[in-house]
């Protein structure tokens, strides 16, 4: 029951949260130039070493398995077809988001969950300062502009990292792969993985930022945010996906 | 002027405040007394809406600060300044960015303004040479200075100090002291300061108030302290007394 109740509390606060967001974007001149800059760099170059490192592996992990699946029902010919179509829609923005959401979702719950236990949020209010506009608009909008841009780079790595896979797994040359995604290609999976991938952004950043406006004090306080924004925000992201999808591609 | 007016508040089933009645006129320099837990801190987060009564009501410029909109709210903590008891200093930024933000964010004033009034209060609490640290470098009592600079940097009417000489050497102790005599007595600031430092209670005080049980339980002029019955009160200021006595 408490459980119960405590859902439907943090949901509450959560919708609020979205709501002053949204207002905040009024503001949106004071955050545009240093802070919102600030926010872009921690983030992309933050998780960029992690999103290709993924990449890389999922590119060759997929390639490898298309040929298993396909073998004797798909010309081969169409794995790169088949690859960048599930990488541009699906894993590129979704297995950058739920990398991302571990770093930059659990740093985000322990910074402002921190200035919430040091009253440095107190401190904000004290001064007439909106700490929803001076914490949370920077990071939502860096979000939603640096998930974009990784998963580009995840894609991009995923892309070149399974034509080298499926050379050598599936004696699919780089220029017949290369030659089959372009035949196939369609702006709508760049497109929609993209603004999937905003979206993420979105998320993660806002219920990075719920989790540590949520902070309770003591010991373990930043701690349980930390790890309540990273599981929260994974749930959201996958459950976005599926209702993106069908949005965009039924 | 502040008022509040019966204020009670609890957290679950504790009850912190039962019916606090307290009148701070403008310009006086107000010092509350109480045993730690008693809710001074508690009490004076009302005073800037950080905390919202549970029954009750807490006047501010003859506005009642709970029932206002955010915006409004805004404007009236712009007059208040207040030194946090854990100085609550933005990890993030140096100690000049620290105590500009005030003014950065009112976005008034311009570059050089700012950086001349930043260095002015700084002085004040001897910390000039601290501009570049990070907060993460500096002492408790520095940090504990920052904050009050801080809450000085705005020119504010009022100011709510809570603890702001514990931790602090008792040399520099005797500054701040000197400072908030000061700006109370030549710019006419109205204080509120929350202590356990008798010592300077008794120097900056015009009016001292003693919180516990939830309430006000004395509440008397500097000038007559020493006439008060009440035990819990004499306890605080015997220290001192004894301390006169070896003098
Ligand atoms: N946000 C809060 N949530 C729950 N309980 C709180 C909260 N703030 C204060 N309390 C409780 O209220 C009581 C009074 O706290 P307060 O911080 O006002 O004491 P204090 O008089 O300032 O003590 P000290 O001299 O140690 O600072 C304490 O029992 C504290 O646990
Ligand atoms: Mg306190």
């Amino acid at each position: 029951m408490n459980a119960f109740l405590r859902f439907f509390e943090h949901l509450g606060m959560g919708t609020i949260l979205l709501w002053r967001t949204l207002k905040s974007f009024r503001e949106i001149g004071k955050v545009l130039k240093h802070p919102l800059w600030e926010q872009m760099d921690i983030m992309f170059f933050g998780s960029v070493p992690l999103v290709i490192l993924t990449a890389l592996f999922s590119g060759l992990v997929t390639t490898v398995q298309i040929g298993y699946y396909g073998r004797g029902y798909v010309p081969m010919d169409y794995v790169g077809v088949a690859l960048a179509k599930m990488v541009m829609i699906e894993l590129g923005p979704v297995l950058s988001a739920l990398i991302v959401a571990g770093r930059i979702g659990a740093g985000i719950a322990a910074e402002i969950g921190t200035m919430r236990v040091t009253e440095q949020i107190d401190s904000l209010e004290c001064m007439g300062i909106d700490p929803v506009r001076f914490l949370v608009l920077p990071r939502v909008l860096a979000g939603v502009i640096v998930l974009p841009l990784l998963t580009i780079v995840a894609e991009f790595i995923a892309i070149v990292s399974s034509s080298i896979a499926a050379k050598f797994y599936i004696g699919v040359p780089a220029y017949i792969y290369f030659h089959g995604l372009r035949l196939f290609f369609v702006p709508l999976d760049l497109w929609g993985g993209l603004i999937k991938a905003s979206v993420f952004g979105f998320i993660i950043t806002i219920v990075g930022s719920h989790w540590g406006f949520a902070t309770e004090k003591g010991a373990t306080g930043v701690g349980k945010s930390t790890t309540n924004a990273v599981v929260t925000s994974s749930l959201f992201i996958i459950f976005a996906d599926y209702i993106l999808t069908v949005m965009i591609y039924r | 002027m502040i008022e509040l007016i019966d204020v009670h508040k609890s957290f679950g089933k504790k009850q912190v405040l039962r019916g606090v009645n307290l009148r701070i006129p403008a310009g006086e320099c107000l010092v509350i007394l109480g045993r730690s837990g008693a809710g001074k801190s508690v009490l004076l987060k009302h005073i800037v809406g950080l905390i919202q009564p549970d029954r009750g009501r807490v006047i501010v410029e003859g506005v009642d600060i709970n029932r206002i909109p955010e915006s409004k709210l805004y404007k009236i903590r712009k007059n208040i300044g207040f030194v946090f008891q854990g100085s609550a200093l933005f990890d993030s930024m140096s100690v000049f960015d620290n105590v500009a933000l005030p003014l950065v964010e009112e976005g008034l004033l311009d570059e050089s303004e700012i950086r001349r009034r930043v260095m002015e209060v700084l002085e004040l609490v001897e910390l000039q040479e601290a501009l570049n640290l990070m907060p993460s470098e500096l002492s408790g009592g520095m940090r504990k200075r920052v904050a009050i600079a801080r809450a000085l940097v705005a020119q504010p009417k009022y100011v709510l100090y809570d603890e702001p000489t514990t931790d602090i050497d008792p040399i520099t102790s005797e500054r701040i002291n000197d400072l908030i005599i000061e700006l109370n007595t030549d710019v006419g600031v109205t204080s509120v300061v929350v202590t356990h430092d008798i010592h300077s209670t008794l120097r900056i005080a015009d009016r001292i108030v003693l919180l516990s049980g939830g309430i006000i339980k004395v509440d008397v002029k500097r000038e007559h302290v020493w006439e008060v019955d009440d035990p819990e009160f004499q306890e605080f200021i015997k220290v001192f007394k004894m301390l006169k006595n070896i003098e």
